[in-house]
């Protein structure tokens, strides 16, 4: 409903409205209340009633007909249920859930239902979508071929994203999960990229800094919130990652592109099984639903890049996943794993020695960004993963010995400058064009003479050379005219690299 | 968590199902409802019941047979001993709801309620009455109330299909399709 209507237009739509609902008779469906509790009642009735069809109570009480049992049917309150009463009657409204979405949803934040939370008043010209919806079909799909860039470098470098991937972030609490998620959508500013950070059983107080930094970045611009908080019903708890997919789903039907985080599904996990046991269903391996595989691969499932055909849109899809003292083999996070098309492993250990962000390039990966990366980047980044590696490797056998050749410690001293260079400090994405000189320098051994407590005044150097140098400027425009590392942009580089990084080199 | 009512659904659909499958519902049916009346009139029986203690089953036959004798069919006698083995005589109340709904479900049989928001004729009443039978069959029971909440109109309840014809039904309609559309 357009805010900006004259008085005689508004009566008009409103007697429009008014035709098109009121009927004098209503038939409907209904089933009287035999129990409730815990956000669950049970109800009597609703014969015809559909899986997960949304039921109304006299009072106005939604809720989500789960269970549907030969005497009796399931029913998940989307609410407070301390206004459901025994001999309470709850109607078929013949719908399944949908939520409101469109660009009125950009820069609020929203409940699971799409209600507004942020007191900025009713949403207005929104559409409603399903919340539960078929993914995208094989045939409507393409290859992943275009990057999500991070403004991280060392996933861009990586780990790459690319649009219409799912990448799980996994890792203890405490790792830097939720920055990496909060850098990714402050690094999509000035694209077209639409932003959806989806809180699933985080503290308020955790919401309400993290609105505000977006806010301060002005990245709340392109970015909708959907919060289900630790005080919500789990049935809401349950719904919120489909309801902010449903809601990118709108942008990426249109040919648009979509970004959703789900923050996190370890916690969407237990709240379906908190429902699943209420609900009289029987428990599996760590008393979660045998259904529980089903209930993150439908979900992650609709993450997609379309095809020309369809649009070109695409939705790319960041789970959050939190593990136990590093143990990826739990029952949630091997399920996400194995649904995913890589994951970005964050290990406590690294995040304590000052490796921030504190990604494990062992077990991190990518399987299909590799594919969506720029060509220079693809270039730079395609032997950092090997030499990372390697270094690990040396630096964890020289821990026992103390005389080691000058080409192990030569080894040893790119690989320290290495993980040195991808280091990020949050909320400071990087453009694509710098990382591709950091990694140039790192991987072309400029950064090894330098000594380690100047290394990142280096890089701060070479950053501003970039924007300030004659070649610095040289490289921008090349780069941004086209990213492909051949002699011409090589040569620009290692100019760069000597103008900006000879005066730190102790050799 | 303990739910009397939970407990007591097992029993009734088993008491119903096998009233069914052997064709004596219509017996099964009037010992349960000699069942709700016994447990509505006698206290003695409700207090016996809550304090009854599961014992072994020897025992039980036979005080389920001393209290109610031959007087039901061997099914109901049956469910009696079995929620008496399992210490669950306490829910007999609850045993016979269950049964009605899942009996009237099995039979046919709908319940047809009519709420009116003022006074009807009574010709309004007698045609409704007579459309109700005419739809769901000569036995069927019809309840009428009067609720002036309802501001004007009427609302027919028949199983769990409701027809809601009321000004205040009319209005919450309204409010929702209003609430609903941007």
């Amino acid at each position: 409903m357009n805010s900006q209507l004259k008085p005689d237009e508004l009566a008009a739509l409103l007697r429009q409205r008014m035709e098109q609902c009121d009927r004098a008779v209503d038939t409907t469906e209904f089933g009287t209340v035999l129990s409730v509790g815990d956000g669950i009642a049970r109800v009597d009735g609703l014969t015809g009633v559909m899986y997960n069809e949304l039921v109304e109570s006299e009072n106005g009480v939604a809720g989500l007909a789960l269970n549907l049992e030969e005497d009796v049917v399931g029913v998940a309150i989307l609410d407070s249920d301390v206004n459901v009463r025994e001999g309470d009657r709850f109607h078929r409204t013949g719908r399944v859930v949908s939520v409101p979405a469109g660009p009125a949803l950009t820069g609020r934040v929203v409940d699971a239902l799409g209600r507004p939370l942020d007191g900025k008043g009713p949403l207005v010209g929104t559409e409603p979508m399903p919340v539960e919806a078929p993914a995208a079909s094989i045939i409507e799909r393409k290859n992943v071929n275009t990057p999500m860039q991070t403004g991280l470098v060392a996933i861009d470098a990586l780990t790459p994203i690319g649009r219409g991937q799912r990448e799980l972030i996994i890792g203890d609490r405490k790792t830097g999960k939720t920055t990496i998620a909060i850098d990714t959508i402050l690094n999509q500013k000035g694209s077209d990229v639409h932003c959806f950070y989806v809180a699933v059983g985080q503290k308020l107080s955790t919401v309400a800094a993290l609105y505000r930094q977006l806010e301060n970045a002005g990245a709340m611009a392109y970015t909708t919130i959907i919060l289900a908080n630790a005080s919500e019903p789990a049935p809401l708890q349950y719904l919120a990652p489909y309801s902010g997919c449903a809601m990118a789903e709108y942008w990426m039907n249109r040919g648009g592109h979509a970004l959703v985080i789900y923050d996190d599904l370890t916690k969407h996990a237990q709240a379906y099984r908190q429902m699943s046991l209420l609900l009289r269903r029987p428990p599996g391996r760590e008393a979660f639903p045998g259904d529980v595989f089903y209930l993150h691969s439908r979900l992650l499932e609709r993450a997609a890049q379309l095809s020309d055909a369809k649009g070109g849109g695409s939705l790319t899809a960041l789970p959050i996943v939190e593990t136990q003292a590093n143990d990826i083999s739990a029952y949630i996070p091997t399920n996400v794993i194995s649904i995913t098309d890589g994951q970005i492993f964050l290990e406590a250990g690294l995040f304590h020695q000052g490796q921030r962000p504190a990604i494990n390039p062992g077990i991190s990966v990518s399987r299909v960004g590799g594919d969506a990366q720029l060509k220079a980047m693809k270039k730079v980044a395609g032997p950092l993963r090997v030499m990372l590696a390697q270094y690990r490797e040396l630096e964890a056998f020289t821990s026992f010995s103390s005389d080691l050749d000058a080409g192990t410690l030569d080894q040893l001293a790119v690989g320290r400058a290495l993980m040195q260079s991808i280091r990020q400090k949050p909320g400071a994405p990087m453009p694509v064009s710098h990382q591709v000189a950091l990694l140039y320098a790192g991987t072309h051994r400029a950064l090894v003479g330098i000594p380690e407590i100047r290394l990142q005044e280096a890089i701060a150097a070479l950053f501003n050379a970039i924007g300030s140098t004659q070649t610095g400027q040289a490289y921008a425009a090349r780069f941004a005219a086209s990213p492909v590392l051949d002699d011409e942009l090589n040569g620009l580089l290692e100019k760069l690299t000597a103008e900006a990084l000879g005066p730190f080199s102790k050799r | 968590m303990y739910n009397e009512e939970e407990l007591a659904r097992p029993y009734a659909r088993a008491l119903a199902e096998a009233a069914d499958a052997l064709g004596v519902l219509d017996r099964v049916r009037a010992d349960i409802e000699a069942l709700a009346l016994q447990w509505e009139a006698c206290e003695a029986l409700r207090d016996w019941c809550r304090a009854f203690r599961s014992q072994p089953r020897a025992a039980h036959k036979a005080e389920v047979a001393a209290l109610w004798g031959d007087s039901f069919a061997p099914q109901t006698r049956m469910m009696l001993e079995a929620l008496a083995v399992n210490g669950a005589l306490a829910v007999i109340p609850h045993v016979v709801t269950a049964f009605r709904r899942l009996a009237d479900s099995r039979q046919g049989r709908v319940a047809v309620s009519l709420v009116f928001a003022a006074d009807p004729a009574a010709a309004t009443v007698s045609a409704l009455t007579e459309r109700a039978k005419a739809a769901y069959g000569p036995g069927t029971a019809v309840t009428v109330t009067v609720d002036p909440a309802l501001g004007a109109g009427l609302i027919v309840r028949a199983g769990n299909k409701q027809i809601d014809g009321t000004l205040v039904g009319r209005l919450r309609r309204l409010r929702r399709a209003f609430a609903r559309s941007e």
